[in-house]
């Protein structure tokens, strides 16, 4: 058992001597049984002095809470003491420790000083001891391999692996070069061998090393050998670090120096730095430019204060603005000094360099020229105010979307169409202003307007809503806006309200509507003459419901002889059963104005309606100042009377007459001159009048008036084609009495030479018979044959002088006579012939007549004339009666007869010139009598028709001066 | 005893007017143109002219402006076949206007009328 206990110290002094954990092996008496080195040289004490010593002699019971006899398995915080009594604390682990298979009083304790630390500056202290080792193992940014003496690795940290790329445990306990690194380079291999033989101090190497994955780095190597306190070599260190990154690095920032510089030195803008006292430390070739600083230079050093005009005080300034704007000023506008006494403005960009503390060291300045910047910089700022203000009072929506569709910018055009602010509208999108119910639609629209593959405008109506929920028209074009447009990316989208434009449109279609309407009634109206039906058409018009629809209307026209406004014309139901029955039967029987128009033409209105009963109980004196339709009508002026009576406007008399007191009244005007009234209300339906039904009405007043004038003319037209016509038939008549009378001349001229020709010789004949009877007895036998000659002498006599009177165109030369005592003297002149005619005369005239202005002989001669004429009618025998008479200033002589009557063709011809039914006589007789009573404005006509024998009528003014008056006034008149 | 000049062209009427008048009582004179009257009645004196108008060279109405030039005493009367000159206002200037006519009872009282020794018939 001793050797087993002598082997046991062995093996417990072989274990504490080799550990590397700090600890102690107690008894279960808390007996030190031994220490190991790390515990003993951490106490700074030996083996022998803490064998055979209680635990609490390392651990004092005083410096200790816990209970440490006997030891008990566990953690425990504990503090200890060295042989100079610092204290250390510490932290224990307790577990039982068994050497073999011993029996149960053998059980031993092993306590562990796992973690400590000690007084400061006692060096004591585990944390830092593992934190070195894991900062040499784990964070050291070099690579570390050590060796010993035999070359064997025994440490190779994480940095050497990430370096060579070779795992460390492929390599701790291996020997360097041949089983490892065995393609180093044979410098490092001959070095290192070499410091595990004589003492190497940091030999330097580089070399390019290419790894497993192909890849050359540059290395520097330093390998030196590791000396022991005993001067013996114990082994070899080599740190290797990888030198390939900062070798590009230099290079990176050489080039980049290399590229500043030459920014610096070419950029226009000056540029220099300061030191924080404002010395100048760096100028660029623009600034040495500006500066002049060739010469400043020349004479000291130059500052802030030279370069400013501001001096001294201004640099100052500067220096305090950038401590205040966390290093940075930008836009600085002032003068620099240029030297020679010149200034330019300038504006300065300023920034603190930095040392490498981070605190600032000197100020870079870069400045830009204005003089030259100035005029483009303002040119853009004008072009940007001018965008900003085209856009922001561009009447159309301008919209600028980001890419979520939502709003960026939303100017003054969008607020005022939308009245919507741009603050609510702001990150917003347009979801809003889509109507309600076409929400789905309407998005996929609103999309559809923008997504134009090719970026172009594109044109799209679309219905969206205000704030207020009204509807707008707006076209809308959208845009893709791209990057490059000033950083704004997203979609341009501009809204043009076309609300107003569509409404027009509307309204001019239905104008269109209404004008075809009208154009209907015109045609329907042009098509008619008659005034009555046209204006009837007009009601039409007024009531129909593809007119202007009202229930009811009314046609008032003045009448001058009353001076009344009187009803003349109606239209409408007299209730409402009656209106719902024609209502319906016009609407299923007739589908346009037209086919209403047209049956109206051929059965014309009913006159005998309520309503037409009702208007023609309507007259209102045109003086009548307090009514107002006489007001309407003779101020031109319409009215749309609503609840009249109770407005006050029209009398109750008025409105019961009506049976409406809410009606619409627009005059009738021709020109400029109101004929009457149209009234149009709507008693049944009580639809309310609005002043564009009141302007329509006015327009079929119009065309009533227009109606009415037109038929005026008319009339008036048919009156002028007549008096032409009858002028027309005078003209002829006169034509053909000229052409009568030039023919007469002529033969008038000729008859009158033969006349005068044949009467000398008939004077001579006639004469000398007369003188030769005279001369024979009373039986001679020759006296029946000259008076023979006589005879015929004298008839060829007589026609001459009536064929000679006939041509002399003598005016009658007028005096008053008795018409009585000029037939009397004429009947006393044929004495001989009425005596042997066997005729009888009755005599008729009137008694005590006026004295006749007339021509005694011509007139007497027209009464031989008749006379003669009557008696050669009845040859044999019959009754002569003369008759006269007055009316008003004419005087009437008929002569009659009861002879053989005249034929209807005669009679046209009587009065023509050798127009005879007699064998004997000029056949001028009856043209001369008729000539004399023209001559005396008179008219000669014939009566053949009743009975057998003939009349003549002599009709003669009475006075002359009287109807040459009527005369004058004629022609005047037809003038 | 009166004595008349009778001026006409007609060779036959300035017979049966001689004729006539001188079976009435008067001495008569006859012209066949106004030149030659004229004439004559420079030597002559005459009581009465009767005067036909329509003549070759002067005409009637012409040479009673003449007659009555010599002699604005003298009684002329117009016996023509035109009634025309009726019209003529140097007509006016005659005593009468007598159409000319086969029955002569009309220039033959005109004729006396003239003369003052008027036996009017009726």
């Amino acid at each position: 058992m001793v050797t087993l206990i002598k082997d046991k110290e062995t093996l417990l002094r072989l274990v504490l001597q080799t550990s590397s954990e700090a600890l102690v092996l107690l008894d279960p008496a808390g007996t030190i049984l031994g220490a190991s080195l790390k515990l003993t040289e951490l106490l700074n004490t030996d083996w022998q002095h803490l064998a055979g010593k209680p635990f609490t002699h390392v651990a004092p019971t005083e410096l200790n809470a816990a209970r440490l006899c006997p030891p008990l398995p566990g953690k425990r915080r504990l503090t200890v003491v060295d042989s100079a009594g610092s204290r250390i604390h510490s932290l224990w682990e307790f577990m039982p420790w068994s050497a073999g298979t011993g029996s149960a009083d053998e059980t031993l304790t092993a306590a562990y000083m796992k973690h400590w630390y000690g007084g400061p500056e006692s060096g004591r202290d585990s944390f830092l001891d593992e934190a070195v080792h894991e900062f040499l193992t784990d964070s050291l940014p070099l690579g570390v391999m050590v060796t010993d003496r035999s070359g064997k690795v025994v440490l190779y940290n994480n940095c050497q692996e990430r370096i060579t790329g070779i795992p460390a445990d492929q390599v701790l306990g291996s020997t360097l070069f041949s089983g490892y690194a065995s393609h180093a380079p044979d410098e490092i291999k001959r070095k290192f061998w070499q410091a595990l033989k004589e003492p190497v101090d940091m030999s330097l190497h580089e070399f390019d090393y290419t790894d497993r994955q192909g890849v050359t780095r540059r290395f520097r190597g330093r390998i030196s050998s590791l000396i022991g306190p005993d001067g013996v070599i114990h082994g070899a260190v080599q740190t290797l670090e990888d030198v390939s990154r900062p070798a590009q690095l230099q290079q990176e920032i050489d080039r980049t120096r290399g590229f500043l510089t030459r920014l610096l030195e070419t950029t226009p803008n000056p540029i220099f730095t300061t030191d924080m006292r404002g010395r100048l430390t760096f100028s660029n070739k623009a600034a040495d430019e500006m500066l002049s600083l060739h010469e400043q230079t020349a004479q000291g050093p130059v500052t802030a204060g030279d370069i400013f005009l501001g001096g001294e005080r201004e640099a100052g300034q500067i220096i305090q603005y950038l401590a205040e704007r966390q290093g940075s000023v930008e836009n600085y506008e002032t003068y620099i000094n240029c030297g020679n006494n010149t200034e330019v403005p300038a504006s300065l960009a300023m920034s603190y360099l930095y040392d490498q503390d981070g605190n600032p060291e000197g100020v870079i300045s870069i400045v830009q020229i204005l003089a030259r910047e100035r005029k483009l910089e303002s040119e853009i700022q004008r072009n940007e105010h001018y965008l900003a203000t085209f856009i922001q009072n561009s009447p159309d929506a301008v919209i600028v979307l980001d890419e979520q569709a939502r709003v960026k910018t939303w100017n003054q055009g969008a607020a005022n169409m939308f009245s919507r602010t741009r603050e609510e509208m702001v990150g917003q999108t347009l979801d809003g202003l889509v109507p309600p119910e076409e929400q789905a639609i309407d998005t996929s629209r609103l999309g559809r307007v923008e997504f134009n593959s090719d970026g172009k405008l594109k044109h799209y109506t679309t219905e969206l809503v205000n704030a207020r929920g009204e509807r707008l028209v707006v076209e809308a074009t959208s845009t893709e806006l791209s990057e490059r447009f000033n950083g704004v990316s997203g979609r341009l989208i501009i809204f043009r309200d076309v609300t107003l434009r569509n409404r027009l449109e509307e309204i001019l279609k239905e104008n269109l509507a209404e004008l075809s309407r009208i154009n209907e009634i015109s045609e329907a109206l042009l098509t008619s003459k008659d005034l009555d039906e046209t204006l009837g058409i007009i009601l039409i018009g007024v009531t129909a419901s593809q007119g202007l629809g009202f229930n009811r209307a009314f046609l008032l026209l003045i009448d001058h002889e009353d001076q009344v406004l009187a009803g003349k014309l109606a239209i409408g139901p007299s209730d409402a059963s009656e209106a719902g029955r024609i209502w319906n039967e016009i609407h299923s029987r007739y589908n346009t104005l037209r086919e209403l128009f047209e049956a109206y033409k051929q059965s014309g209105l009913d006159r005998d309606s309520h309503v037409n009963r009702v208007v023609r109980n309507l007259r209102f004196p045109l003086n009548d100042r307090d009514n107002p339709l006489i007001t309407a009508l003779l101020e031109k002026k319409s009215l749309n009377i609503v609840n009249g009576v109770s407005m006050g406007v029209l009398s109750p008399e008025l409105a019961e007459q009506l049976s409406s007191d809410t009606l619409a009244v627009v005059p009738i005007v021709c020109e400029y001159r109101s004929v009457g009234l149209l009234l149009a209300d709507n008693m049944i339906n009580r639809r309310p009048i609005d002043e564009e039904a009141v302007s329509k009405l006015r327009m079929f007043a119009n065309l009533a008036s227009q109606t009415i004038e037109r038929s005026r003319l008319y009339h008036s037209l048919e009156e002028k084609i007549q008096a032409l016509n009858t002028t027309y038939r005078e003209l002829k008549e006169s034509r053909d009495k000229l052409v009568r009378a030039e023919r007469l001349s002529a033969l008038g001229q000729l008859a009158a030479h033969v006349a005068h020709e044949i009467r000398n010789p008939l004077v001579s004949i006639g004469g000398f018979a007369r003188n030769l009877v005279r001369e024979l007895a009373e039986d001679d036998p020759a006296r029946e044959k000259i008076d023979v000659i006589i005879e015929e002498t004298d008839r060829l006599e007589r026609y001459l002088n009536d064929t000679l009177t006939y041509m002399r165109h003598n005016n009658p030369v007028f005096r008053p006579e008795d018409p009585n005592r000029l037939v009397h003297d004429t009947f006393k002149m044929m004495d001989a012939e009425l005596e042997e005619s066997r005729v009888k005369i009755v005599d008729q005239l009137m008694p005590d007549p006026p004295e006749v202005e007339l021509d005694a002989d011509q007139i007497r001669q027209v009464l031989l004339n008749l006379f003669r004429n009557a008696l050669e009618a009845m040859p044999g025998g019959g009754t002569l009666t003369v008759r006269s008479a007055l009316e008003g200033n004419a005087f009437i002589l008929s002569v009659a007869d009861t002879g053989v009557g005249i034929g209807e063709q005669e009679r046209d011809k009587l009065f023509a010139a050798f127009f005879t039914t007699k064998t004997t006589g000029s056949g001028l007789g009856l043209t001369i009598c008729s000539q004399i009573i023209r001559n005396h404005r008179g008219v000669i006509s014939v009566d053949s028709e009743h009975g057998p024998g003939t009349v003549f009528h002599i009709t003669l003014p009475v006075n002359q001066a009287a109807i040459r008056e009527a005369e004058h006034e004629e022609i005047a008149d037809r003038r | 005893m009166k004595k008349l000049l009778i001026v006409d062209d007609e060779k036959n009427l300035r017979m049966l007017y001689k004729t006539e008048f001188e079976v009435e009582g008067y001495l008569v004179d006859t012209a066949p143109d106004a030149q030659k009257a004229l004439g004559m009645f420079e030597h002559e004196r005459y009581d009465l002219v009767i005067l036909d108008i329509k003549m070759p060279g002067m005409d009637g109405v012409e040479a009673l402006g003449k007659f009555l030039g010599r002699d604005n005493k003298i009684p002329v009367i117009i016996n023509s076949a035109y009634d025309s000159y009726k019209d003529n206002f140097m007509s006016w200037a005659a005593d009468s206007y007598v159409i000319k006519s086969a029955d002569l009872t009309e220039l033959k009282q005109k004729v006396k009328e003239a003369l003052g020794e008027s036996i009017f018939e009726f």
